[in-house]
């Protein structure tokens, strides 16, 4: 079992992670499940930075560890808890319903990857897991009718995009990463923000109130 | 040494700029900004100058002024001359906005005024100057943003609808300008024009045809070819009167050459599509003219003319290239030289006196404060000189000798009557036609620069305004004059240049050239016979006319004599308005407004009468109505679920996945 091996059976732990995330409905169980797809993909990202002896990537793996599995899940737990949020989430489906959903897209991506794998010299696990860790995120965009699950709909879909980029290059240099980092760290202070306000406005992260704002 | 010349002009328009916003609290900002750009106009025709004299000296080369990977500028015998025209355009008009400005500084914000003009300038310089797509396209851009600032200078409503008009049009084309370039570069907006050809060569007739297209589009917008026009005479006389000459007549000239530089990168250019630019340029010119005969906003009639001075143009471009598609054997050779002599000295005539005539009739706005020919006249008696100067610039538009421009247009008329004879039947016919097209623009011209000077110079006065209208001021005279004597010239001193091939090879244009036998004419001769004619016309009346002159009143049966029994410009055009009214959708409406409230036969009428463009009725508004509609039904998809949009996201991202496998 090599380094290369490992950062594979990595990512597809992070698929799994998100997996679960899909169907998941309470804050602290989906933002463990987070903390723990992070690490993952952080460990994908070091085992990578062996077998290729990427120095750089080390610092990335590190960063994407503290960021995404330690303060990240933190924080939002935090937060939620601080302005008196409900943190039991909904969503427009049932939980069998979600995890359906993300089965099947995990099986799209198994085949959308097999099409990529040939037209690229990527392996086809980093491509599938990527495309599905894509996919779960969206659906979870789709189906979530609070806030919290679309934000952390979102972050997988981020996590998505960065494995595909670990897949594709070989991991973006590292001002790239940086660059990544930085606009997630914004994300997430806007997200906050929003939040806030709409906990005031309605006493709810229900997005439905946000339906009043067309114009 | 021309590298540093065309440098200097580049960078002092720069510097132009940094003044404006630098001084903007100076009382002579203004000033300052406007020596600026007389002196990058300067520099540019002094290296103009220099590339002309290397040209006739038989050295043709490409002049590098900058170039790095991401930008890279140079100038080309091509690019040279449309320089040229830019750098003649801006000398003049800063030189008249000295005069200008200063009437209007509580009119205008001039900081900011001139610092989009500055920038207007830089981006018509940076255009000629491209030596690949990037840098063509942003200078381009830079000069298209600036030209709506100049446009909207006055905040008026009018001028913000004229503006909002012009940048959606202008956004338009640039898009697909964009598209167009990078199609016909195989998507690498750095590489050179060589390289663009080069790989424009290799892509097949579809995408060729659609690059084409979308130039056409691009550049066609901007030149103001109908049915894209509709922005221009709304827009251009809406900017302030130097602006105006600025964007009337040398930005139009950018549009004509990004057109002929473009289909130089392709490798041949199809009958049909040289048929679909002669038909557009030919109903731009009749679109045009039609008109500016019946408009009565002195400077929007102008920018109608614009219009069909381009739409000539064009149709000179492309009879160029339906020449190499046409049977017409040894001839061939001689009417792309005469075709390119006309696009060359037409262009050129055109800058010239469409810059003047701005500038004039600026003058005239700003000493009567109306832009309304039914409220001028009389103005001849006052300003003798000026009207003068605007006479040689009216003589010129409308393509009379002895100005430059009707050398230009004989130079268009030659090849059409005489050229096409020993080509086939079909091809003569098709000359024919196109002649009698471009013959009966020619007459409305006359007919439109007639009535302009005729209503606006002579008669009486038609207002108050009109009739206390100061002293016009010598800056204010000495620009457009500058422009007519230049225009009375360049005939004279062009029009022979241009009969050699060589001289016309030289500028690197994409065509052949040679000389057309039938064509030439001397121009000096046509001076001769005219100052001939008007000697023995002289000779004649001193000979035959009577000794006495009695000066008395008009005979008007017995009552006074006042202004409102002239003819008017409405009424001047009304025949034509009624002959083309199919074309030119006129609305009357009398207006009826009770003097005495208990008798309603006691009333005070008027006729209120407005034009309507054919184009605005038939295909713009219909457009609108149906993108309003279209809009309509797919704002149903504004829910407010903003996770139903992450599903059309999501759906669209399935979608191009599964088109892309």
């Amino acid at each position: 079992m090599g380094p290369v091996f490992l950062s594979g059976a990595c990512l597809v732990g992070a698929v799994l992670a998100a997996f679960l995330m899909a169907s998941r409905m309470r804050l602290a169980s989906l933002a463990s499940l987070y903390a723990i797809q992070a690490m993952l993909l952080s460990a994908a990202v070091a085992f990578y930075a062996v077998a290729h002896g990427d120095a750089s990537a080390y610092a990335v793996a590190g960063l994407t560890f503290v960021l995404k599995a330690l303060l990240i899940p933190y924080w939002f737990v935090r937060i939620v808890r601080a302005h008196g949020s409900s943190e039991r989430l909904v969503a427009y489906a049932r939980p069998t319903t979600l995890s359906f959903g993300a089965l099947f897209s995990v099986s799209f991506a198994g085949l959308i990857a097999q099409e990529l794998a040939r037209a690229s010299s990527a392996p086809y696990v980093a491509l599938a897991s990527s495309i599905a860790l894509i996919l779960i995120g969206f659906l979870m965009l789709v189906s979530r009718r609070d806030m919290i699950g679309l934000g952390f709909g979102f972050l997988v879909v981020e996590a998505g995009v960065f494995a595909l980029g670990l897949a594709l290059t070989g991991g973006m240099p590292l001002f790239v990463e940086l660059g990544a980092l930085f606009d997630l760290s914004i994300f997430f202070v806007l997200l906050v923000a929003f939040a806030r306000r709409a906990q005031r406005e309605h006493a709810s992260l229900a997005t439905d109130y946000l339906r009043e704002l067309i114009g | 040494m021309l590298a540093l010349l065309y440098g200097g002009a580049f960078l002092l328009s720069g510097a132009a700029a940094l003044a404006a916003m630098a001084l903007a609290r100076s009382a002579h900002q203004s000033a300052v900004t406007h020596a600026l750009l007389i002196l990058s106009g300067l520099f540019g025709l002094a290296a103009s100058v220099g590339y002309c004299i290397e040209l006739a000296h038989g050295v043709v080369r490409v002049v590098p002024v900058y170039a790095t990977a991401l930008f890279a500028f140079f100038v080309t015998p091509l690019s040279g001359f449309f320089l040229a025209l830019v750098f003649l355009g801006v000398t003049l008009t800063s030189w008249y906005a000295l005069g200008y400005l200063p009437r209007y500084h509580t009119h205008y914000t001039l900081p900011w005024l001139d610092f989009a003009t500055s920038l207007f300038v830089l981006g018509m310089v940076g255009t000629l100057m491209a030596g690949q797509p990037f840098a063509f396209l942003i200078a381009w851009e830079l000069m298209s943003v600036a030209a709506y600032f100049l446009i909207i200078a006055d905040g008026s409503r009018e001028s913000l609808t004229a503006g909002f008009r012009y940048l959606l049009m202008a956004q338009l084309g640039f898009l697909a300008l964009l598209v167009g370039l990078l199609l016909l570069a195989g998507g690498d907006p750095f590489a050179s024009w060589a390289a663009v050809a080069h790989a424009a060569a290799a892509l097949p007739p579809s995408a060729r045809l659609g690059a084409f297209l979308l130039l056409l589009v691009g550049f066609g917008s901007k030149a103001g070819l109908v049915p894209l026009h509709q922005w221009l005479p709304a827009a251009h006389p809406q900017a302030p009167s130097h602006s105006s000459a600025l964007l009337s007549g040398v930005m139009l000239k950018v549009a004509l050459y990004g057109f002929i530089l473009s289909v130089g990168l392709l490798p041949a250019v199809p009958f049909s599509w040289a048929m679909l630019v002669i038909v557009l340029g030919l109903a731009s010119a009749f679109f045009g003219v039609l008109h500016a005969v019946v408009e009565n906003d002195a400077k929007r009639m102008l920018a109608w003319s614009s219009i069909e001075h381009m739409g000539l143009l064009f149709t000179g471009v492309g009879l160029l290239l339906a020449l190499p598609n046409l049977p017409v054997g040894a001839d061939a050779a001689a009417l792309t030289a005469a075709l390119t002599g006309f696009v060359i000295l037409h262009a050129l005539n055109h800058s010239l006196f469409k810059s003047g005539l701005f500038m004039a009739t600026g003058a005239v706005v700003a000493q009567t404060h109306t832009r309304d020919l039914d409220r001028l006249g009389g103005l001849a008696q006052r300003w003798p000189l000026f009207s003068g100067a605007f006479l040689a610039l009216a003589l010129s538009a409308a393509a009379l000798p002895p100005t430059g421009t009707f050398f230009g247009e004989w130079l268009l008329f030659q090849p059409l009557a005489i050229g096409f004879r020993s080509a086939a039947p079909a091809s003569s016919l098709g000359a024919a036609l196109v002649l009698a097209v471009v013959a009966l623009v020619g007459g409305l011209a006359v007919f439109a620069f007639v009535k302009l000077f005729s209503v606006m110079f002579l008669g009486r006065p038609r207002s108050s305004a009109a009739e206390q209208a100061g002293e016009m001021p010598l800056l204010l005279t000495l620009p457009p004059l500058a422009a007519a004597v230049l225009v009375s010239l360049s005939g004279l001193l062009l029009f022979p240049l241009l009969a050699q091939p060589e001289r016309v090879r030289l500028l690197g244009l994409p065509f052949a050239s040679a000389v057309l036998p039938g064509a030439a004419m001397s121009s000096w001769g046509v001076v001769f016979a005219l100052l001939g004619s008007a000697a023995a016309a002289a000779a004649f009346y001193r000979a035959f006319a009577r000794r006495t002159i009695r000066i008395t009143e008009t005979w008007d049966c017995g009552a006074p004599l006042t202004a409102r029994m002239q003819y008017t410009a409405t009424g001047f055009s009304a025949p034509i308005r009624f002959f083309f009214r199919a074309l030119v959708l006129s609305k009357k409406t009398l207006v009826v407004e009770p003097v005495v409230v208990t008798n309603p036969w006691i009333a005070k009428r008027r006729l209120s009468w407005a034009t309507e463009s054919f184009w605005e009725a038939g295909l713009y508004r219909p457009v609108g109505r149906a993108a309003i509609a279209i809009s309509a039904s797919v704002r149903r998809l504004q829910n407010g679920a903003v996770q139903f949009y992450l599903a059309l996201v999501f759906a669209a991202l399935v979608g191009v996945i599964l088109f892309a496998l």
